[in-house]
């Protein structure tokens, strides 16, 4: 492969993963919104996954989770802690698709409450499918600046 | 790697003051400790067009052979239980639903009380609504549920 070649191929990877972290912070920065301004609709969502028993625990993180989808947005749209950034929204995706599939498989009818508290955002395969989608546009920007970390150390 | 462990701390820890304070100072905020994540039974069964009853009502379903379901885990179901109660647990629907069709087909029509713990529970309504897609047409959530019963010294059973 000659230079140019090479050079196109790092050129086309990069600018996908600028588009990626970009794409990944607006999604995360938009499905923040609702949860931040209503965390008690989001507890009551976070309750109907009949995952986690605890009412503390519940409140806990209908604060704290909106609020970390907020910032791992803004940090991966402005590129800075990007590695850091991206790592916790795979794993965040990560748990997201494994409470779906608990749901599924439990048979719990509930809203997923991911982007809106609207009845019509049901727990069901095409909801699986676009969490797929986000985590390897994800997963793309993490290991992309798990590179990026290496070849500037 | 040292440095993307340092990024997801710091991004942690930001989280965390942040979204305190916003909670602290936000007025649709919550209480962490007292907010209760429930949904109200009532309000929501009512939006699933499922009726809910009280004790008095409940009981006069049980005179009538109205056939009493438990939503609570088999372990408690066994404990102590509605006579001639049926168990199924929210989250095995599925599995103990077979049985319990074989004894009382969808048109069948009968009379069907759903109950779990008492009025903070959730699993009576989860139940509820898996009947209801099961095509069952008189489904009812009895609110009140074990703690009522109990507590009124009506029939009940154990293993």
């Amino acid at each position: 492969m000659d230079g140019s070649r090479l050079s196109n191929r790092m050129g086309l990877r990069n600018l996908l993963f600028h588009i990626f972290r970009i794409i990944l912070g607006i999604i995360f920065i938009y499905a923040s919104y609702h949860k931040i301004i209503n965390p008690g609709k989001f507890a009551k969502v976070i309750y109907n996954y009949k995952i986690i028993s605890s009412p503390t625990i519940i409140n806990f993180l209908a604060i704290f989770l909106p609020w970390l989808e907020f910032f791992i947005g803004i940090f991966l749209i402005v590129g800075i802690f990007k590695g850091g950034a991206s790592t916790i929204s795979t794993l965040l995706l990560l748990v997201f698709i494994i409470a779906i599939i608990y749901t599924m498989l439990k048979g719990i009818d509930t809203n997923c409450g991911c982007f809106n508290f609207k009845e019509s955002s049901k727990i069901g395969f095409s909801l699986l499918i676009r969490d797929f989608l986000f985590i390897i546009i994800s997963l793309y920007v993490t290991i992309y600046s798990y590179k990026m970390k290496k070849t500037t150390i | 790697m040292k440095k993307i462990a340092k990024e997801i701390l710091l991004i942690i820890l930001v989280t965390l003051l942040f979204s305190i304070i916003f909670n602290k100072l936000y007025s649709k905020g919550i209480d962490i400790e007292k907010f209760n994540p429930s949904p109200n039974i009532k309000k929501e069964a009512k939006k699933e067009k499922i009726k809910t009853i009280n004790l008095k009502e409940a009981k006069k379903f049980f005179d009538a052979n109205a056939i009493f379901v438990d939503a609570r885990p088999p372990e408690e179901f066994s404990k102590g239980r509605v006579k001639n109660s049926f168990n199924i647990p929210m989250g095995d629907e599925e599995k103990y639903y077979r049985d319990f069709s074989e004894f009382c087909p969808a048109n069948s029509g009968i009379d069907i009380v759903v109950y779990c713990d008492g009025k903070d529970c959730h699993a009576s309504l989860s139940v509820a609504k898996f009947l209801k897609k099961k095509g069952y047409k008189k489904v009812y959530v009895f609110t009140g549920g074990w703690e009522e019963w109990m507590e009124a010294d009506y029939p009940i059973e154990w293993d």
